[in-house]
């Protein structure tokens, strides 16, 4: 099929350092940064001057068959099973270096980690593939995703749909916007503004992070939050845990004047709003962290003819202007922060599908779509209780997962954090693997049996605690080193009732009287029978 | 414990919070759900006459049973019935859930008598009609104000026959987040359903107690041998779950049997299985000081620390000690020693430029 249009499917995704212009110079691409390569299962196809696959790095992947004989990198050397003929696959080539050809196409395709965008984006080079005349443009960036379909329906002899939707399912596969950067390998962030909000940290590529309320959890997952990040927090049937970390982290964006949008299934979901925590009074600031001496205490015997040494000033200056509050469970979050109009409250209950909740979210973060600027203002959105069996749409599961996908995708490329909680033994082993997999960070809450002594044996603190938490994933963005911690359990504690708290499970000590808690705690290492606490 | 369970459904629900919903379990192999049922349905209902409970009437919702055998079953466990039309009614939705009746009547209409704690309901499928006509009929008994009442339903799995599981979940937690509620239990039979609708039943109750067999074994295969072989007809165990306010959940066992006079309860005699397994794997030793030993800590007296600490510094370094060394102006230039009277060693300094202390005993300077 000719079509005079030459059409050109071109990725904005990994470097907003490309311009648009691009499009107009076809070697143009070579000049820009090329950042976008360092990128996982990034593929050039179909490019004037081929850029080698060598520079590509694939991290999860088995490296890709790179064929000797012509640079292009023909999508049939992706697609396991594609029904490529070889007349077809040769017609490909014949048209690949010759700049007269008009069925040029460009393909640059960066998925996320997730397994079900790979499928997507092979089913879409399979779809392209089969497709004589491959052409298609589309201009695929965060905020202009919309674009997309109707270029293509100008463009493509296709029937739109199938390909606008893989194009949406591919633009929603997670676009790590990177800042410009000299090389991939600066690990200090050298443009470091001092960040002009209380609630931002710069973290670590590129990435700036918000405080989840818990100074704990903060320090657990090395800063807190990542905006553009789409927290899951697995909730455990039996027990209300994630609450506790949903109100706490409203309460810190609250606190911070970060607008909220809260959803949950309740009738009321305001009154959760009456929930809120509160910072806890600075006295008990003092008494909460004793441990924090700046200097080691020595004996020193010269130390007397150096006089006093210097009181340590206390920094913590009132809540507000802490990066994170110690929040006090008890007391209420008083009311100005959120009668104010920067929180919007959806109740999902009774809505038979979730595409109004879709677009109050798309509303909610088009304020803070991500430019090059600094970052104005962030974001939050809490999710309550996702999937739970009164709302009327919790059997449409594939609908469920493209809202989390979607929703995914429009959070990456905005200042925005999203927390999504949801009871995974409520939905079916595959849903929820699916949506597991989706989350950028994974949490997950246990509940804990009451009065049980054989914990009591093992444990310290086991009298405090509450519940555990289980850290599975920690959102790593534009960057491929994942976070492994050495600790990923942790248990939940009301310090005082009021104030929450993690801390890494220790092991009581060892009653040497009884000889039978040595057969126990010799199970330890091989752990036999899948108990609750097995990690 | 049943008696554990009966009494938190007897104190019901704080103001602000959710009633607490008690799910009763069973299967084919212990299939006592409903005789568990009845006990507490009998326990609630004196509670309620004799006014020890937070509720003041119940309703129940009846499913699989018709209305007239409640009655019995609470005239034979010798509660108050007459004054029954004061704190109790059954909506029937046994006789005639479907509306079947009124369509096939042709002539005459055939009512049943006023029966004041009766009243028949049509049409199950309508969840939130049936919400609606519970939560009327509740008021109805209870009256407007703040005093509530519980309700009973009879079973769950003939509410997720007529309807779907997400209406069904509603309906719980509606009935849980209703003001004038003050607990629900229901009876439920686990192999009717599937997985997923059981868990989304024990997600949004609070205690759910499931009715097993009495040998409780691993192996499915030889369950099934030894449950045909020797089916225990009267004996099982109850297992309750029950989601306490802080978060953890309480797990108790108990042995009941049931026999001709009703069900009786009674504590595990034998400790049977496994309790905690998979120990933690990665528990690390406590290396944080609890505040208590952090205080301590920093109560104890270092060697060097408790110098200037108002006493003057005694340091014998052989000529003079360092404050009146340094109230003098004159550098010191030779060793003089203090008179002391005992038998001390005199020594004089070779030299100036010898270092001050190169021929002291270092130790001197020690002030532990």
């Amino acid at each position: 099929m000719k079509d005079q249009k030459e059409v050109i499917l071109f990725w904005l995704a990994a470097s907003k350092s490309f311009d648009k212009k691009l499009l107009a110079t076809r070697t143009g691409i070579h000049r820009k940064k090329k950042t976008y390569l360092k990128h996982p299962y990034f593929c050039l196809l179909g490019e004037p001057e081929p850029i080698p696959l060598s520079q590509v790095t694939t991290h999860k992947r088995p490296p890709l068959p790179i064929p000797t004989q012509s640079p292009l990198l023909s999508p049939s050397h992706l697609l396991p099973h594609s029904p490529v003929t070889a007349e077809h696959n040769g017609s490909q080539r014949r048209s690949f270096p010759s700049p007269a050809c008009r069925h040029r196409w460009l393909l640059c395709l960066v998925p996320a980690p997730s397994v079900s965008a790979e499928s997507a984006c092979l089913c879409f080079l399979a779809v392209l593939s089969s497709v004589s005349a491959s052409l298609a443009v589309a201009v695929v960036d965060g905020a202009s995703a919309l674009l997309a379909p109707s270029l293509l329906a100008g463009g493509l002899p296709l029937q739109p749909q199938p390909v606008a939707v893989f194009l949406l399912l591919l633009l929603q596969c997670g676009m790590a916007t990177t800042r410009t950067r000299v090389s991939s390998f600066s690990h200090n962030v050298s443009s470091l503004k001092s960040s002009q909000h209380p609630g931002l940290k710069n973290g670590p590529n590129g990435t700036t992070f918000v405080s989840s309320g818990i100074s704990d959890l903060d320090k657990i997952l090395g800063g807190g939050f990542s905006l553009g990040s789409l927290v899951m927090i697995m909730e455990d049937a039996e027990a209300p845990h994630h609450m506790l970390l949903l109100r706490n982290f409203m309460s810190q964006g609250l606190l911070h004047r970060q607008p909220l949008l809260y959803a949950s299934p309740s009738k009321d979901p305001r009154a959760f709003l009456g929930t809120l925590p509160s910072p806890g009074s600075s006295k008990d600031d003092t008494s909460h962290k004793p441990s924090h001496e700046k200097d080691l205490r020595i004996a020193w015997q010269y130390k007397k003819y150096f006089g006093e040494p210097q009181l340590n000033i206390n920094t913590n200056n009132g809540g507000h202007h802490d990066y994170c509050n110690d929040l006090d469970l008890r007391k209420p979050l008083e009311r100005h922060f959120f009668t104010s109009n920067n929180v919007d409250c959806v109740s999902i209950q009774n809505s038979p599908n979730l595409d109004a909740l879709k677009d109050r979210c798309a509303e909610f973060l088009a304020q803070f779509s991500r430019n090059e600027g600094s970052i104005s203002s962030a974001g939050r959105i809490a999710i309550q209780s996702f999937c739970s069996p009164q709302c009327k749409y919790s059997d449409m599961e594939w609908h469920m997962l493209s809202f989390i996908r979607s929703l995914k995708g429009m959070a990456r490329s905005s200042n925005v954090v999203v927390v999504v909680t949801f009871p995974p033994s409520l939905l079916s082993p595959s849903c929820s693997k699916r949506l597991q997999h989706m989350a950028d960070t994974l949490l997950s809450v246990r509940a804990i049996p009451d009065e049980d002594k054989e914990l009591a044996k093992l444990l310290t603190g086991y009298q405090d605690m509450v519940g555990l938490l289980n850290v599975h994933k920690v959102a790593r963005l534009n960057t491929q080193v994942p976070v492994i911690l050495d600790a990923t359990t942790f248990s939940i504690k009301l310090q005082k009732r009021r104030f929450l708290v993690f801390e890494c499970l220790n092991q009581a000590p060892v009653d040497g009287s009884g000889g039978s808690s040595y057969g126990n705690s010799g199970v330890c290492s091989t752990s036999t029978k899948a108990g609750p606490l097995d990690f | 414990m049943a008696e554990s369970v009966c009494r938190s459904l007897r104190d019901g629900a704080l103001e602000g919070e959710l009633a607490p919903a008690l799910t009763i379990k069973d299967s084919l192999s212990s299939p006592f759900g409903f005789n568990v049922f009845s006990h507490i349905l009998v326990q609630l209902s004196s509670h309620i006459v004799a006014g020890k409970s937070q509720s003041r009437g119940m309703v129940i919702v009846s499913l699989s049973r018709s209305p007239s055998s409640y009655t019995g079953l609470l005239k034979m466990n010798e509660v108050d019935v007459e004054s029954s039309k004061k704190w109790i009614h059954i909506l029937d939705c046994y006789t005639d859930p479907l509306g079947w009746k009124d369509k096939t009547r042709k002539s005459g209409d055939i009512m049943d008598p006023s029966n004041q704690i009766l009243s028949s309901y049509k049409t199950v499928k309508d969840v939130n009609k049936l919400f609606s006509v519970i939560c009327d009929l509740g008021r109805g008994l209870v009256g407007e104000n703040k005093s509530r009442f519980c309700v009973a339903i009879d079973s769950l799995s003939e509410l997720l026959r007529h309807s779907s599981m997400q209406s069904v979940a509603s309906l719980l937690s509606n009935l849980r987040s209703h003001d004038q509620i003050s607990s629900i239990f229901g009876l439920l039979h686990s192999d009717l359903h599937e997985e997923r609708a059981l868990a989304a039943v024990e997600y949004t109750s609070s205690i759910v107690a499931s009715v097993d067999p009495f040998h409780h074994s691993v192996d499915g295969q030889g369950s099934y041998i030894r449950n045909s072989s020797e089916p225990n007809l009267t004996k099982g165990k109850l297992n309750v779950r029950s989601k306490r306010r802080n978060g953890r959940v309480r797990v108790t066992c108990e042995e009941f049997k049931v026999g001709p006079s009703g069900i009786s309860f009674a504590p595990v005699s034998a400790v049977d299985g496994a309790a905690v397994a998979g120990l933690i794997p990665k528990v690390q030793f406590n290396l944080q000081l609890s505040e208590k030993e952090l205080v301590d800590r920093s109560r104890v007296v270092l060697p060097f620390e408790h110098q200037g600490n108002g006493k003057p510094i005694q340091i014998y370094d052989g000529r003079r000690s360092l404050e009146e060394s340094n109230n003098e102006t004159t550098p010191i230039s030779g060793g003089k020693k203090e008179e002391s009277g005992r038998g001390e060693i005199i020594y004089f300094r070779d030299s100036d430029d010898e270092m001050p202390d190169s021929d002291e005993d270092p130790d001197d300077d020690l002030d532990i």
